[in-house]
């Protein structure tokens, strides 16, 4: 049954997300196109006017941003109100009468996001990578536009350390709670009587207000507020690399057990108490 | 053929037993129910509004947990295994608007396999109603014509229509009721809410009574008619005269 569910899901948001999509990469499309003409007047025209080219090259590149960053923000709206009119609007007379547990079908809901969540989130570094390669073939020499790649890694990868693996799941991760309480919100909403989308946005205020105590409190722990606010001071770099991992380590646990917090209080508060007016 | 279509069959499709729903105000919806419906009738679940008739057949459907009480659908309590042999018809359109016809037909087909598409495309066909339109281009009559035949293409035990006539023109209602006992089965049960007696009482087989979340009368149409001499419809007026 989950299959069949995850199967409608994609049927029935692949559309808008396709067109969001397709937004993120003719942006990426569009940065490497802006950087190249900058690129190819800087290094044909060295008398142009640089302040009025900067100006405008800067003023498209700044516009690009703010698209990538709103069809982000879109898709994260977009699957926020589908699991809202889906779950607990009329729409959910057909979703909760269906044979499948609850369970199975917030599942679905999250596994279907998460997809989607994770495809914006690799089209906008895609995109931010286009930035970064174009920004390169301007101020770059072309005879050394062959060594952009492995320049960009390095920015990338500023310490060539081992965490780059534990950073990526991380992110992965951070990606798919941060839908998980999105979702666990809107549930909680649910219990008001009335009001129910401000119900939601007060328990995700106050969700945010906990989590950010809860963090400041693991990151003291792991000694890693300390290690950078004085690293610069006390530490070499291999103390504060180590302080960084411990850091990460305690992070990765805290997202895996809110994760886990979030998926369940979601299934059992549906299960258990939710009417459906 | 799985296990739904090849289970023995009590004669008991549906009851409920010392059922109570209580929203946060004092009076509760419903209030101790007891009621058992056998196989092969259409029953008439009447009362005014507020009586307490959309509740319990939420309750049934498993959109509303109980304050109290039990509920069994064919043996099962409401669970998967009870909502595979429900067809519920909200009094709203519970479709998605972007969603066209034939995808709601394909959901129904994937999801339930009691459901017979080939029948709901031919009363689609009978009805003129294209197939490939999007629900939110229909106006309300067929939005309603569109859920019934969904609801009534499935081969369940019972049937839980929720005010399936109302806001419809009496052509529609014609159709809708015509569509119900068109595609009666008499192993299975159809329980309709409505506050519209005299266009469904010549359909109905029993009738039960809702007041204030209790049941105030639970007796065969027929029965009815005899003891009190009246229709159903002048016998519900007579009663919640008094009632209220």
């Amino acid at each position: 049954m989950l299959g069949k569910l995850i199967k409608h899901e994609f049927a029935a948001t692949w559309r808008v997300m396709l067109v969001l999509s397709l937004i993120l990469v003719g942006v990426g499309i569009l940065f490497l196109c802006c950087f190249a003409g900058l690129a190819a007047m800087i290094h044909n025209a060295p008398d142009y006017n640089s302040g009025a080219l900067s100006f405008s090259v800067f003023s498209i590149v700044g516009f690009l941003l703010i698209a990538a960053l709103a069809v982000f923000i879109l898709v994260k709206i977009y699957l926020i109100v589908r699991y809202y009119k889906n779950l607990y609007t009329a729409e959910g007379y057909l979703t909760f009468t269906l044979p499948a547990s609850t369970t199975q079908i917030i599942s679905a809901k999250v596994i279907v996001g998460s997809i989607w969540t994770l495809l914006t989130m690799f089209l906008l570094l895609i995109d931010f990578f286009c930035a970064l390669f174009g920004f390169g073939l301007a101020v770059t020499d072309p005879s050394e536009i062959a060594t952009i790649p492995s320049d960009m890694i390095d920015i990338v990868t500023f310490d060539q350390s081992a965490m780059l693996p534990l950073m990526i799941t991380i992110y992965i991760l951070s990606t798919i709670i941060s839908l998980l309480s999105y979702y666990f919100c809107i549930t909680v909403g649910q219990l008001w009587r009335r009001h129910k989308i401000l119900g939601a946005i007060l328990c995700y205020v106050g969700l945010s207000i906990a989590l950010r105590i809860i963090t400041f409190i693991q990151q003291l722990f792991s000694g890693f507020s300390g290690g950078l606010l004085f690293g610069g001071l006390f530490l070499s770099n291999e103390e504060f690399a180590q302080t960084y991992l411990h850091s990460l380590i305690g992070n990765l646990v805290l997202s895996i057990v809110l994760g886990v917090l979030y998926f369940l209080g979601s299934v059992l508060i549906t299960k258990k108490k939710v009417n459906l007016d | 053929m799985d296990y739904y279509d090849t289970r023995p069959l009590s004669p008991v499709v549906l009851n409920c037993r010392n059922l109570t729903k209580t929203y946060d105000s004092v009076m509760p919806a419903l209030d101790r129910i007891d009621l058992t419906l056998t196989r092969g009738h259409i029953v008439g679940l009447l009362g005014p509004n507020g009586s307490g008739k959309t509740t319990l057949l939420k309750l049934i459907a498993g959109l509303l947990t109980p304050t109290s009480g039990e509920i069994t659908v064919s043996g099962f309590p409401v669970s998967t295994d009870s909502k595979r042999v429900i067809s519920y018809l909200p009094d709203q359109t519970y479709l998605s608007p972007s969603m066209r016809i034939d995808e709601a037909l394909h959901y129904f087909e994937d999801f339930y396999t009691d459901f017979d598409a080939a029948r709901a495309y031919d009363m689609l066909m009978r009805l003129s109603i294209d197939p490939t339109k999007q629900m939110k281009t229909l106006s309300k009559g067929t939005k309603e014509k569109v859920q019934l035949i969904l609801v009534m293409s499935r081969r369940a035990d019972l049937y839980l229509l929720d005010e399936p006539i109302a806001g419809v023109d009496p052509a529609a209602r014609d159709f809708i009721l015509h569509t119900i006992v068109n595609n009666f089965d008499p192993r299975a049960t159809v329980l309709i809410s409505t506050h519209l007696i005299t266009d469904v009482e010549p359909i109905l087989d029993e009738a039960i009574f809702l007041s204030q979340g209790h049941v105030l009368l639970h007796q065969p149409v027929a029965a009815i008619r005899e003891n009190e001499g009246k229709t159903i419809d002048q016998f519900f007026r007579e009663v919640y005269h008094y009632a209220w």
